[in-house]
C-alpha cells in the first residue's frame, strides 16, 4: 500500500510542487537575511558617521578648553588683593575674581567649574547651568587631589586625568605656576546630553567607553540591541550609541512582512491550486480507476458524468461509458455466439453419429445378409461408409460438388432402405460445384423435404444459381419438393429462424441446426428462405454470400 | 467573415483610444486651470501679506540657559500670532550675561528691538497712553485702574502693569524639616532680634551648616528693594510717616540693619565669600549646606522655594504686602522708543496680555510635548518628561505681564491665581508709587549717586564692610556727589507730582 502512494499522482504533484516552492522560499530567505546583513553593516557605517561629529565635538572642546587653561593668565594681581586688610578692597577683589572667571564659563560652557589654590585656601567658581550640590561634591574630590600635588610638580603635564564625584564621571585639569593652581573641571556627561534623539533613529541609550570599561554609564535605557560605535582619534575613548533595533530596522521590518505576506500568499495559492487540481483532475481520475475496478470485477455499469466536469475528462468518461457498453455488447454477443457456435458443434457432432441411423442401417445389411442378396449387401455397406466417411467430415465447409454426392448416396441409403422409389433432379450448373457451401446444409433441406413427403412417390429438384446483387454475387440453393409443405406458422417461425421441432431420430439434425451454423459461419449474411410452392410442397432456398465465406 | 471581424475590432480599438485621449486631455485641461487658479490665489496672498504683515522683534529673556526647544516654540507661538492678529515675531532669545552682546549685535546688524522686558536690557519705551484705547482694549479691560495708576510714571504708562508680583514683600525661607527637629515655631515672630535669637541657636545646634544667605549670593540682602520704598532710578526714597524724601542710607533703620547683618557675618552665619560664587539661596540648601534664606513673599513662594530647595521650606514673613515702584517693575513690558511699528506692537502686547494659549505656549512650551494638564486642570510635565529632560523649562512664567493667564503646576496651590489678587488688593500701596523722578537736570549727580551706592550697599548688606567704617564713607562720598541737589530736585517733582494728583 505504502508503495502505492508514493506512485500516486497527488503525491507526485505536491512532493514536486514542494521540491520547487521550498528551495525558492529558501533563496528568498537566505537572500533577505543577506541583505539584512549588509544593511545592518551600512546601517553601522552610517551611524558611526552620526556619532562622528559628537566625538570630534568632544575631543575639541577637550582640546579647547586644554589650550584655554594653559593660556589662561593667573590674575595675580585680584590674588593678592584678596589678602588686603581693607575689607573694601577684598570684597572688590573677589567680586573681580568671581567676574575674571565667569565671563569664560559662557565661552567654555561644557566647563562645570574652575578652581584655584592660593596658599592653602581652594576656591573655586561654578558654571551657574550646573547642579550646586553636585558641584559640590566634585569640589571635595579635586580639593583633596589639588592637596596632594606638590609646590614642584605641574599637573598639567598630565593633562586630563579622570575621577568620580557623587557617582557621576568626571575629568579635571589643572596648571600650577608661580605658586598659584588653578585648573577646571568638567562633567563627562555633558558631552552626551544634548545629543540629539531626532537625528539618531530609536536612540536607546548612549554612553562613552574608555581602555577600562564603560566610563559614562548609558543615559537612557539599558536595552541593548544595535550597537554603534566611534572611537576618538586618539584612541582613547570612544561613543558607543544603543539604538533600537526595531526603529532602526523599521524599513526592514516593513519588507521582511511583506515578505513574509508574500510567502504566505504563494503557500495559499499553492494550496489552492493543488486543491483545485485535486477537485478537477484527481477525484475524476480516481473516480475513473475505481469504474475502471467495477469493470474489471464485470460490474458494467455505466457511470454518471457530473455537470461541471471540465472538456478532456468529460471526453474521457463519455469514451469509457462507451467503451464499458462496447465491451458489456461484445461481451454478450460474444460469449452468446461461442455458445451458438459450441451448441451447433455439439448438435453437428452428436447428430454425426446417430445410434439409430447407424443401427437401422445395419439391421437393413443385416436382412440383405440373411437373404443372401450380397449384391445389396456390398451395396448398402459401400453406401454406409461413404455417408459415414462423409458425415465424419471435421470441416465447417464443403464444395457444392461433394455435398451432392453425399446427398445422392443418402438417397440410394433411403431408397434401400425404405424400398420406395423416388425421384430427385439435380439441377445445378457444373461451374458451381467448387463453391464451398456448409456440411449437411443441403442434405438437411433434402431429409426434411424426405421428412415431409405426402406419399411414397417423392419428387425432389435440387437447384442452384448465383446471383448479382448491390451486396456482391450469392449463391443460391434451392431444394423444392411435392409434400405436405410448411404449415403456415412453422413455416413463419422458420423464416424467423426459430427452432421448430429438435426432431432428430431419422438422423437429420435439424433445419434449426442449419440455421445456426449458417449465421455463425455467415454472420447471419446468408438466408435460409422457406415457402410453399403453388403447386403443393416446400421451397426452400438458401443464399450464401460470395465474399464472406468462411474457410 | 475575417475580415469584417477585423474590421470591427479596429474600429472599436480606435473608439477606446480615442475615448482615452479624450479623458486625458480634459483632465489636462482641468489640472493645469485648477494649478494656474491656484498659483494666482497665492500670489495675491502674497501680495496681500507683503502689504500687511509686519514683523516685530521680540527680546525674550531667560535665566541660566536658552531651552532646547526654544526655537520651536519660538515658531510655534509666531505661527499663533500669526493666526490671531496677523503679525509675525521674531522672538530673539537673551540670558542675563549675553543680554549687551546681543544688543549690541542687534544695533550692528540693524535689527530694531520693538518689544521686550527690562528684564532683556536697559530699553528705553514709548509711551502707550494714545495706543492703548486703540489697540490695547483687552490690557484695559483686564488691568484695574489703581493697578494702572501705580504703574504710571508721573502720568504716563510706559509699561504694562503687571497683573501678578507686583506687591513687594520679604521673607526668610527655612528648612522645615530643622524647624520641627528644634520645634521652632515661626508664628508670631516679627522683630530682627527675634529672628537674631534663632539664627544663633541653629548656629549652634548646626555648625556645619550655613544659617542664612541672601537669596542671590551675588545680589546681597536687597534692602533698598524690598526694605524701602525706593524710587527705582535713584538712591532717595519716600519715607513712609511722613512722606518726606529722605536718603534711606541715612536712616536708622539702615543702620540696625546692616549692623545684623555684620553680627550674622562676623559669627559665619553667612555663607563664606559670597560675592565669589553665584549661587541661589534655594540652590545651597538643596546641597544641604544651608538653612534658610531671604525671599520674596507673595500668594505661592512657599511651594516655589520648596520645590527650587528641593524640601519643605517654611516661610517667616518680614514684610507686610506693598506696592511700591520697585516692585511693580519686576518684569516690565513696553513698546522701545525705536520701534517703527508701534500699533502692531501695542497689538501684540494687547495679545500678551489677554491670550491665555500664547502665555502657556510661552511659559510651559507645547502641550502634549513639555507638559500636559491633568484632570485636576493643573499641569505637570508631560508622559516621559523630567525637569532634566525637558527641552523647555525655564520657569520664566513670572517674567509675563499676566502671569494669571497661565497654568499653575501642579502641587501649587489651585487658587494661586485668586490668593494672589488678593494679597495684592490687600497690598497697602506706598506713596510714591506712580511718581517716577526723571533726572534729566541733575543725571550727572544721579548718575554718581547709584554708583557710589552700587559700590557699598552690596558690602554694607552682606556684612563684608564694617558699617562703622564704610557708611559713613558712602555717604560722605555721596555728599560730595552732590546727593543734595538731586534730593532737592526730587523734593520738587514729588511736590508737584502730589499736587497735580
Amino acid at each position: 500500500m505504502k508503495k502505492e502512494k508514493f506512485h500516486s499522482l497527488s503525491v507526485k504533484l505536491l512532493v514536486w510542487a514542494l521540491v520547487f516552492i521550498i528551495p525558492i522560499i529558501g533563496l528568498f530567505w537566505i537572500g533577505i537575511s543577506v541583505v539584512m546583513r549588509s544593511f545592518e553593516k551600512q546601517l553601522v557605517l552610517t551611524n558611526q558617521q552620526i556619532l562622528k561629529p559628537y566625538i570630534s565635538e568632544m575631543e575639541v572642546t577637550l582640546d579647547t578648553i586644554h589650550s584655554y587653561v594653559a593660556n589662561k593668565e593667573i590674575p595675580t594681581e585680584i590674588l593678592a588683593l584678596l589678602d588686603s586688610d581693607s575689607e573694601f578692597v577684598r570684597m572688590e577683589a573677589l567680586q573681580n575674581l568671581s567676574q575674571y572667571y565667569s565671563e569664560d564659563m559662557f565661552t567654555y560652557p561644557k566647563i562645570d567649574a574652575m578652581f584655584l589654590k592660593t596658599g592653602e585656601k581652594f576656591r573655586f567658581i561654578r558654571n551657574v547651568n550646573s547642579d550646586y550640590a553636585q558641584q559640590c561634591k566634585a569640589a571635595e574630590c579635586v580639593e583633596k587631589f589639588v592637596q596632594e600635588i606638590k609646590k614642584e610638580e605641574n599637573p598639567f603635564q598630565k593633562g586630563y586625568q579622570k575621577f568620580e564625584a557623587g557617582g557621576k564621571p568626571y575629568l579635571w585639569l589643572a596648571l600650577q605656576s608661580e605658586g598659584v593652581l588653578w585648573g577646571c573641571w568638567i562633567r563627562a556627561e555633558v558631552f552626551l546630553e544634548k545629543i540629539d534623539n531626532q537625528k539618531i533613529d530609536g536612540l536607546q541609550g548612549i554612553f562613552l567607553r574608555d581602555h577600562e570599561g564603560i566610563w559614562v554609564d548609558p543615559i537612557g535605557e539599558e536595552e541593548k540591541s544595535f550597537v554603534v560605535e566611534q572611537h576618538s582619534t586618539d584612541e582613547a575613548f570612544e561613543m558607543v550609541a544603543l539604538l533600537n533595533r526595531a526603529v532602526v530596522f523599521r524599513s526592514f521590518e516593513k519588507l521582511r512582512k511583506i515578505l513574509l505576506g508574500l510567502i504566505c500568499f504563494s503557500i495559499l495559492i499553492l494550496i489552492a491550486y493543488l486543491g483545485y487540481l485535486s477537485v478537477h483532475l484527481m477525484k475524476p481520475l480516481k473516480n475513473l480507476s475505481v469504474q475502471m475496478n467495477r469493470i474489471k470485477k464485470g460490474d458494467f455499469q455505466e457511470c454518471l458524468i457530473p455537470e461541471k466536469m471540465d472538456g478532456e475528462l468529460r471526453e474521457v468518461y463519455e469514451t469509457m461509458n462507451s467503451m464499458t457498453a462496447e465491451i458489456v455488447h461484445l461481451k454478450i454477443d460474444v460469449y452468446e455466439e461461442k455458445l451458438r457456435e459450441q451448441e451447433a458443434k455439439m448438435q453437428l457432432l452428436q447428430s454425426q453419429i446417430k445410434p439409430h441411423f447407424f443401427l437401422n442401417s445395419l439391421n437393413t445389411i443385416l436382412g440383405f445378409a440373411q437373404s443372401k442378396d450380397y449384391e445389396m449387401v456390398q451395396k448398402m455397406t459401400l453406401c454406409l461408409s461413404r455417408h459415414f466417411r462423409y458425415i465424419l467430415y471435421r470441416d465447417n465447409v464443403i464444395s457444392v460438388e461433394e455435398e451432392l454426392e453425399h446427398i445422392k448416396n443418402y438417397l440410394e441409403i433411403q431408397r434401400i432402405k425404405k424400398q420406395t422409389d423416388f425421384q430427385y433432379e439435380i439441377c445445378v450448373e457444373e461451374e458451381l460445384y467448387d463453391e464451398e457451401i456448409p456440411i449437411l446444409s443441403l442434405q438437411t433441406l433434402v431429409e426434411n423435404s424426405l421428412k415431409h413427403s405426402l406419399n411414397d412417390a417423392v419428387k425432389i429438384r435440387i437447384s442452384g444459381r448465383m446471383e448479382r446483387s448491390e451486396d456482391g454475387e450469392s449463391l443460391i440453393l434451392c431444394v423444392d419438393d411435392n409434400g405436405k409443405g410448411f404449415a403456415e406458422d412453422v413455416m413463419e417461425k422458420l423464416n424467423k429462424g426459430q427452432q421448430v421441432t429438435s426432431d432428430q431420430k431419422d438422423g437429420g439434425i435439424g433445419l434449426y441446426n442449419v440455421c445456426q451454423r449458417l449465421v455463425i459461419l455467415y454472420h447471419g449474411r446468408a438466408k435460409l428462405r422457406f415457402a410453399n410452392r403453388k403447386e403443393g410442397g416446400a421451397h426452400v432456398e438458401m443464399l450464401f454470400p460470395r465474399e464472406e465465406r468462411k474457410r | 467573415m475575417r475580415r469584417k471581424k477585423e474590421l470591427e475590432k479596429r474600429k472599436k480599438i480606435s473608439k477606446i483610444r480615442y475615448g482615452v485621449f479624450y479623458f486625458l486631455k480634459v483632465g489636462v485641461f482641468l489640472a493645469t486651470m485648477v494649478i494656474g487658479v491656484r498659483a494666482l490665489c497665492q500670489e495675491q496672498e502674497k501680495v496681500f501679506a507683503r502689504e500687511e504683515e509686519v514683523t516685530l522683534n521680540v527680546m525674550m529673556r531667560y535665566d541660566f540657559v536658552i531651552p532646547e526647544d526654544f526655537e520651536l516654540v519660538a515658531q510655534s507661538a509666531d505661527k499663533m500670532i500669526e493666526e490671531k492678529i496677523g503679525i509675525h515675531v521674531n522672538f530673539i532669545p537673551v540670558l542675563p550675561m549675553t543680554q549687551k552682546k546681543e544688543r549690541a549685535i542687534a544695533e550692528k546688524e540693524g535689527t530694531i528691538i520693538d518689544v521686550t522686558s527690562k528684564l532683556a536690557g536697559d530699553f528705553v519705551y514709548r509711551e502707550l497712553d494714545d495706543l492703548l484705547p486703540l489697540y490695547g482694549q483687552d490690557i484695559l479691560k483686564i488691568a484695574s485702574p489703581k493697578e494702572i495708576e501705580n504703574t504710571m510714571k508721573n502720568g504716563h504708562l510706559y509699561e504694562l502693569p503687571s497683573k501678578a508680583d507686583c506687591a513687594a514683600s520679604a521673607g526668610i525661607a527655612f528648612r522645615k524639616d530643622i524647624l520641627d527637629e528644634y520645634e521652632i515655631d515661626l508664628k508670631g515672630i516679627q522683630t530682627v532680634e527675634e529672628i537674631d535669637q534663632i539664627f544663633a541657636f541653629l548656629n549652634e545646634k548646626e555648625p556645619d551648616l550655613t544659617v542664612t544667605s541672601p537669596l542671590w549670593t551675588q545680589k546681597g540682602f536687597l534692602l533698598r528693594y524690598y526694605f524701602f520704598d525706593s524710587l527705582p532710578n535713584t538712591i532717595f526714597d519716600i519715607s513712609p510717616g511722613s512722606g518726606a524724601v529722605r536718603n534711606p542710607f541715612e536712616t536708622e533703620e539702615y543702620f540696625a540693619w546692616i549692623s545684623m547683618f555684620r553680627k550674622w557675618y562676623q559669627l559665619g552665619y553667612l555663607p563664606e565669600e559670597l560675592p565669589l560664587q553665584n549661587i541661589k539661596g534655594s540652590e545651597m540648601v538643596k546641597a544641604g549646606k544651608l538653612i534658610s534664606y531671604f525671599c520674596a513673599c507673595k500668594p505661592g513662594i512657599e511651594w516655589e522655594e520648596s520645590v527650587s530647595s528641593g524640601q519643605e521650606m517654611v516661610i517667616l514673613p518680614l514684610l507686610e504686602p506693598c506696592i511700591t515702584n520697585s516692585s511693580v517693575r519686576i518684569s516690565p513690558w513696553g513698546i522701545t522708543q525705536e520701534c517703527e511699528h508701534p500699533e502692531e506692537a501695542m497689538k501684540f502686547l494687547n495679545l500678551l496680555y489677554s491670550d491665555a494659549e500664547l502665555v502657556n505656549l510661552l511659559t510651559y512650551g507645547l502641550e502634549g510635548i513639555h507638559y500636559q494638564v491633568l484632570d485636576n486642570g493643573m499641569i505637570d510635565f508631560a508622559e516621559g518628561v523630567t525637569a532634566d529632560t525637558s527641552g523647555y523649562h525655564p520657569n520664566m512664567g513670572w517674567s509675563f505681564p499676566n502671569q494669571t493667564l497661565s497654568y499653575i503646576w501642579n502641587g501649587n496651590d489651585p487658587d494661586l491665581w485668586e490668593k494672589t489678587r488678593e494679597f495684592q488688593d490687600n497690598a497697602k500701596t506706598a506713596e510714591a508709587t506712580g511718581f517716577w523722578f526723571d533726572d534729566t537736570k541733575v543725571s550727572e549727580q544721579n548718575r554718581k549717586l547709584n554708583e557710589i551706592a552700587k559700590e557699598y550697599t552690596y558690602g554694607l548688606e552682606t556684612g563684608m564692610l564694617d558699617p562703622e567704617i564704610y557708611l559713613p564713607q558712602m555717604l560722605s562720598e555721596m555728599e560730595e556727589a552732590g546727593s543734595q541737589d538731586v534730593k532737592e530736585e526730587i523734593e520738587r517733582q514729588y511736590q508737584k507730582w502730589k499736587d497735580e494728583k
